[in-house]
């Protein structure tokens, strides 16, 4: 089931929401992880069985850690177990592409669908027992309560990535309470405006620029990219803000995703507000362990390959992914050495520009997953295919004030505006009521309107 | 306020969801031109397959109260913010809706393929005259109609492509045919505003071209109230003539023929006998299917005129609007089209004194029936 549909917005979540205010305390996490289970069957119902076999399987893990014997062995199983399910799903067709293409071998792809959210809930549960093997979280002896953390709707499809240390708590004790829920509605009612007035609009304008095959002008191609820019932003973090909404509404506070990404005056701050629990969560599980910056200038360029090349691997089976990866791997090592240093000395304007360029380039690579229509795409941007022409300016003028409205959206100043003014009085926090049912209105037209409705996260 | 907010919310949720079932299901969108998922599609799914999840999606969204108004609402506020094109057409000027296709959306390779394979067969019948009529998108004969700076496919260079191949059939542009007539005269209606097909008077252009004559037919009006495939793009209520032009929505008429009239002519599709103007057409959605109720394999014509001449016309959609007008020059015609009928070329054109080939231009692109035609 996905957040942006009709289904989802007014019968699940109605339903669970009674529900949830109806049953005493001790039945609601019972409710929440049935709930879940449910909303994970809507789309392949037989991978519920995966699921349930990933919460029975490292519940009984996290208590053998505890209990001390052989503790290393036992974590070793557990990371290759979860490891292996989420390359074997995500991954194999990819390896025999390529074993394929390299050998000629003619091994038949599986042609398997992506368990949902796999990416996702496969981080979550690792977080769960690396902690339970350090040492730093208690071990969840209640099976209710631990396959509710891992399965929890909200976040279970694309994230925010909650480490089981971020809500141990809040399992347990967490009332009902008014002001996070309804904060959490409208924060929830943001969310999907972001995904549906923007993300999806965006989208039209990107997959229609793409179609023509990357031999297109520059204005064109840049365009392209802009839109592309804005539709994965307003995706993900519209995304991450329906999760943190929800979860408020249950009284969860779950970290927050994203920080004003495209206001950063460099990539390392850039991958500081861009999709942050992922980012700690491969410092915290990954760098760190791997020896981090501690162990000399090369091992550390090392640990940021693999936490760099893994990172592009993680958001797909595709060599654009990867090259990716090694793309912010590059800038972020030559930021480390000494380009940091130079953009600082830099005008704030010009870091601006600096950071965008890069973050632009890097998701025209992220987003063109065919390698020779990348080479022209970059090619295009170069303005090797000419300034503009044909339907360049066309597109400019359709989607102008679209892209202007995101880019403007993408603002900090906006939403610190929107919060002073409703502190301000009782009139603005009126104002903010009326602007939950408007905006779920017009999200809702735009729902029904459009068909084209995917989010781009799936595919993690 | 804020319990409140939290109970009002939940309350809208869970009512407009519960509407959902409330009330009877609507099984056919005419504005979307689409059928709609029903109750009974869900009741009769299987859960763990997904069939029933997936069911009982569509339904809530395709039965959801005041969808017709979302969408409408969507629409508008797209064109608030300068969106030029909605669902693949163009919002052009005076209610005129364009298929958006560019040169990336046309396969030449195809295309080509597709006018060697009617060269082919116009040398297997060398005794025969073989004509090609190609119609073009109506925001290419309506070119300043379209959005500033909008484009569409490189059609001139197709046109070219077929009189270069198309050596030993007669080639009719019907590009410069019909935009001559729009240059001529202010106003002309030869193509519906929110349908992509092509009215009658422009068809009667055709008639022109393909004659070398005029020929004079009585045009009766059978609706103004044709909403059609581009309307179901745009989703646009407003999507209306000028008000000084009645304000109506688009025209549909058939030409007033003797013959017809009298009971000479009968028709046959799929050897079935139907009226050349259907009808009950008009209290449908497409309002095009007035003539001969939509396409058929294979429908025959005889008009009960003794001239000795026969046609057979290879075809898409536009042919049906054309071919009525054709029924006081020839003795038979037989249409074929071949997205419903697997018959071979002799089956349809031996006994035929001319063959003509009526498609609009980029669906004979698009067309992969052609080149599978048996010889």
């Amino acid at each position: 089931m996905v957040f942006s549909s009709i289904i989802f917005i007014f019968m699940f979540l109605p339903l669970v929401l009674i529900l949830y205010r109806i049953l005493p305390e001790k039945l609601r996490n019972g409710l929440l992880l049935a709930a879940s289970l449910v909303f994970y069957a809507w789309g392949e119902p037989v991978y519920v069985l995966l699921m349930i076999f990933s919460i029975v399987f490292n519940y009984i893990m996290g208590l053998r850690l505890e209990s001390g014997n052989r503790k290393k062995i036992i974590l070793i199983i557990c990371i290759a177990v979860n490891i292996g399910m989420l390359c074997f799903f995500k991954y194999t067709d990819f390896a025999i592409d390529n074993i394929n293409r390299i050998f000629g071998a003619g091994i038949r792809t599986m042609e398997l669908a992506l368990p949902i959210g796999i990416s996702f809930y496969t981080f979550q549960v690792l977080s769960y027992i690396i902690d339970v093997y350090r040492g730093t979280v208690k071990v969840q002896r209640n099976i209710v309560d631990f396959g509710m953390y891992i399965t929890f709707f909200p976040q279970l499809i694309a994230g925010p990535i909650v480490r089981y240390q971020d809500i141990e708590r809040q399992l347990k004790n967490r009332g009902l309470n008014a002001d996070m829920a309804s904060d959490g509605i409208v924060r929830f009612v943001t969310g999907l405006a972001k995904k549906v007035l923007i993300a999806n609009q965006c989208g039209l304008l990107w997959d229609e620029i793409y179609s023509y095959g990357g031999h297109i002008p520059a204005v064109m191609a840049w365009t392209g990219a802009a839109a592309f820019t804005l539709q994965i932003y307003y995706d993900f973090s519209g995304y991450s803000d329906m999760a943190i909404g929800l979860g408020k509404i249950f009284g969860f506070t779950f970290p927050e995703n994203f920080r004003y990404p495209y206001e950063s005056r460099s990539i390392t701050e850039f991958w500081r507000r861009w999709h942050i629990t992922l980012g700690t969560w491969f410092r915290e599980y990954l760098y760190i362990p791997l020896g981090g910056n501690r162990k000399g200038a090369g091992r550390q360029i090392v640990n940021l390959l693999v936490v760099w090349f893994l990172t592009g691997l993680w958001h797909g089976a595709g060599w654009n992914f990867i090259i990716w990866g090694l793309y912010y791997f590059a800038i972020i090592t030559a930021e480390k050495m000494f380009l940091g240093v130079l953009i600082e000395k830099l005008p704030k304007g010009a870091a601006h520009l600096y950071a965008l360029f890069f973050i632009v380039i890097g998701w025209v690579i992220f987003a063109c997953d065919d390698i020779t229509v990348l080479g022209a795409y970059l090619k295009s941007m170069a303005g090797m295919n000419g300034a503009a022409s044909g339907m360049s300016m066309y597109y400019l003028q359709t989607y102008g004030v679209l892209l202007a409205l995101g880019a403007f959206g993408s603002l900090h100043f906006v939403k610190s505006t929107a919060s002073k003014l409703t502190e301000a009085g009782r009139a603005f926090q009126a104002a903010k009521y009326i602007y939950v049912f408007v905006i779920l209105a017009v999200a809702v037209a735009f729902i029904i309107g459009d068909s084209y409705n995917p989010f781009l996260y799936f595919r993690f | 306020m804020k319990k409140i907010l939290i109970y009002v919310f939940t309350a809208l949720l869970a009512l407009t969801g519960v509407s959902v079932f409330a009330g009877g299901d609507q099984s056919f969108s005419d504005n979307e031109n689409r059928q709609l998922t029903v109750i009974s599609d869900v009741a009769g799914a299987d859960v763990l397959s997904g069939a029933f999840q997936r069911e009982l999606t569509s339904y809530s969204s395709d039965q959801i109260p005041g969808r017709d108004l979302c969408m409408t609402t969507a629409t508008v506020l797209k064109k608030l913010t300068g969106r030029k094109d909605i669902g693949g057409a163009y919002i052009g000027e005076d209610g005129f809706y364009f298929n958006k296709k560019l040169d990336k959306d046309i396969s030449l390779r195809r295309y080509e393929k597709n006018l060697k394979k009617v060269e082919s067969i116009a040398e297997k019948y060398g005794n025969k005259k073989v004509t090609v009529m190609l119609i073009p998108e109506s925001g290419s004969v309506y070119s300043d109609m379209l959005p500033e700076n909008a484009e569409l496919f490189d059609d001139d260079s197709m046109y070219d492509a077929a009189e270069k191949i198309l050596s030993s059939c007669r080639v009719i542009n019907m590009k410069k045919v019909l935009k001559s007539r729009a240059e001529k005269e202010d106003g002309a209606y030869l193509f519906y505003r929110t349908d992509h097909h092509w009215t009658i008077d422009g068809a009667y252009e055709g008639y022109r071209a393909f004659m070398g004559k005029d020929c004079a037919y009585e045009k009766e009006k059978l609706c103004d109230d044709f909403l059609g495939t581009l309307y179901s793009k745009v989703l646009d209520r407003k999507a209306k003539r000028p008000v000084t032009d009645g304000g109506s929505f688009d025209e549909v008429s058939i030409p007033e023929i003797d013959s017809v009239t009298d009971g000479k002519v009968t028709v046959t599709a799929d050897g079935r006998e139907i009226e050349m103007f259907d009808r009950s057409a008009l209290n449908e959605k497409d309002k095009y299917r007035v003539y001969f109720g939509g396409n058929h394999g294979i429908t025959t014509i005889r008009t009960g005129n003794t001239g000795g001449k026969k046609l057979a016309v290879i075809k898409d959609s536009f042919a049906n609007c054309f071919v009525p007008l054709l029924t006081g020059d020839y003795d038979e015609i037989i249409m074929a089209d071949m997205r419903y009928t697997s018959g071979n070329i002799d089956m349809i054109a031996k006994d035929a004194d001319e063959i003509l080939f009526l498609y609009q231009l980029s669906g004979f692109a698009e067309d992969t029936n052609i080149a599978k035609l048996a010889m």
